[in-house]
């Protein structure tokens, strides 16, 4: 028999947030709001006095990052070594220029003109608790945070858990009937049990003919694929974050050699 | 140091090509090659004297063994873009 879902919406991340637990006590879903919102406050780029602002203002130099922070860059080192270099947080100033200089809901800031960042590896390097940024450079978790947290979310409340944040989901447990949790994959529902998905766009955040959120590291302004979404379920929410946004980037002729090399789910919209 | 007798390594050499001839034979046993199985990717046509591979459409959802369909069950939520 069906067991009861409980269920709670919220704005974080510049996106709605959902997140669904069966059999959680009393308070477990607010709880998990107010882990999102605390990190969502710490890693924003928008906000001068969260942590990763206070990174990029010390670019040039060496400075204290708490273990979550460290945890997250050294993911993006591992995301842009996986992606082949397509997954890129230091795509920051290329965002701005591309005119998504502020919150996306506050409307487009004028686009300029960028170059292509470096390797990430040449602009971003680690040591225990402390980070460095090269001179002028700057990273934005936003293309890679949202499945970190719904993995480490999941984690750290345990039990049977669902948490999406902006379509970037992990799915802990057995779901409500024990055979996972039923998800919309493209009309197509798929269950999931501690498994993520996550999907990239360039439908969603665009502000004008070609003109999106999602950076391609190579030429420095926005990718110019012939994929409009990909969707992937993968083991966790972040390597489904990763994948979906590189087989986005590498467009339809590598994207599909690339996800069944990983012997991944997916589904992909043409542009 | 002396030297093996002449029909130790007759009787050596035959024995080594008997085992080998069985290892070889079980190896081939296990790995049977399907002849009609159908070439991946699938061809359909042979233009201009090149084989040309199926077209794959850029819709549709591609499952794998790990991700199980559950047509009977209500989608909770959506890995909608975000």
């Amino acid at each position: 028999m069906p067991r009861e879902i409980a269920e709670l919406r919220f704005e974080a991340l510049g996106t709605t947030c959902s997140l669904f637990a069966v059999g959680a006590g009393g308070g477990t879903l607010e709880r998990a709001r107010d882990w999102v919102l605390e990190r969502h406050r710490r890693f924003t780029r928008f906000e001068d006095a969260s942590e990763l602002s206070r990174l990029n203002r010390g670019a040039g130099g060496w400075g204290e990052v708490s273990d979550e922070l460290a945890d997250l860059l050294r993911d993006s080192l591992h995301a842009y070594e996986v992606s082949g270099g397509l997954v890129h947080v230091g795509v920051i100033g290329c965002v701005i220029g591309a005119g998504y200089g502020r919150p996306f809901v506050e409307g487009p800031t004028t686009p300029r003109p960028t170059i292509p960042p470096p390797p990430l590896p040449e602009m971003l390097s680690l040591r225990p608790g402390q980070a460095y940024l090269a001179p002028g450079t700057g990273v934005d978790l936003g293309g890679i945070a949202k499945g970190w947290m719904a993995d480490r979310l999941c984690a750290a409340m345990g039990g049977n858990l669902l948490a999406n944040l902006g379509g970037d989901l992990f799915a802990a447990g057995t779901g409500p009937d024990g055979e996972g949790w039923p998800i919309d994959l493209a009309g197509t529902t798929v269950l999931l049990q501690d498994q993520g998905a996550a999907t990239s766009s360039v439908r969603k955040r665009a502000w004008g003919a070609g003109l999106h959120h999602l950076i391609d590291p190579r030429t420095g302004r926005p990718a110019a694929s012939d994929l409009a979404q990909v969707s992937v379920v993968a083991a966790n929410a972040a390597e489904a974050e990763v994948s979906a946004k590189t087989a986005l980037l590498l467009g339809s002729g590598q994207a599909r050699e690339f996800l069944a090399a990983r012997g991944l789910a997916w589904w992909m919209e043409a542009a | 140091m002396k030297a093996a007798p002449e029909w130790a390594l007759k009787v050596g050499s035959v024995g080594l090509t008997m085992v080998t001839a069985v290892v070889a034979a079980v190896f081939v046993g296990g790995h049977v090659k399907n002849s009609s199985a159908p070439l991946q990717p699938k061809v359909v046509a042979v233009a201009n004297g090149e084989i040309q591979p199926s077209p794959t459409p850029a819709d549709g959802v591609h499952l794998t063994p790990s991700v199980r369909q559950g047509g009977a069950y209500q989608p909770v939520t959506s890995t909608y873009a975000s």
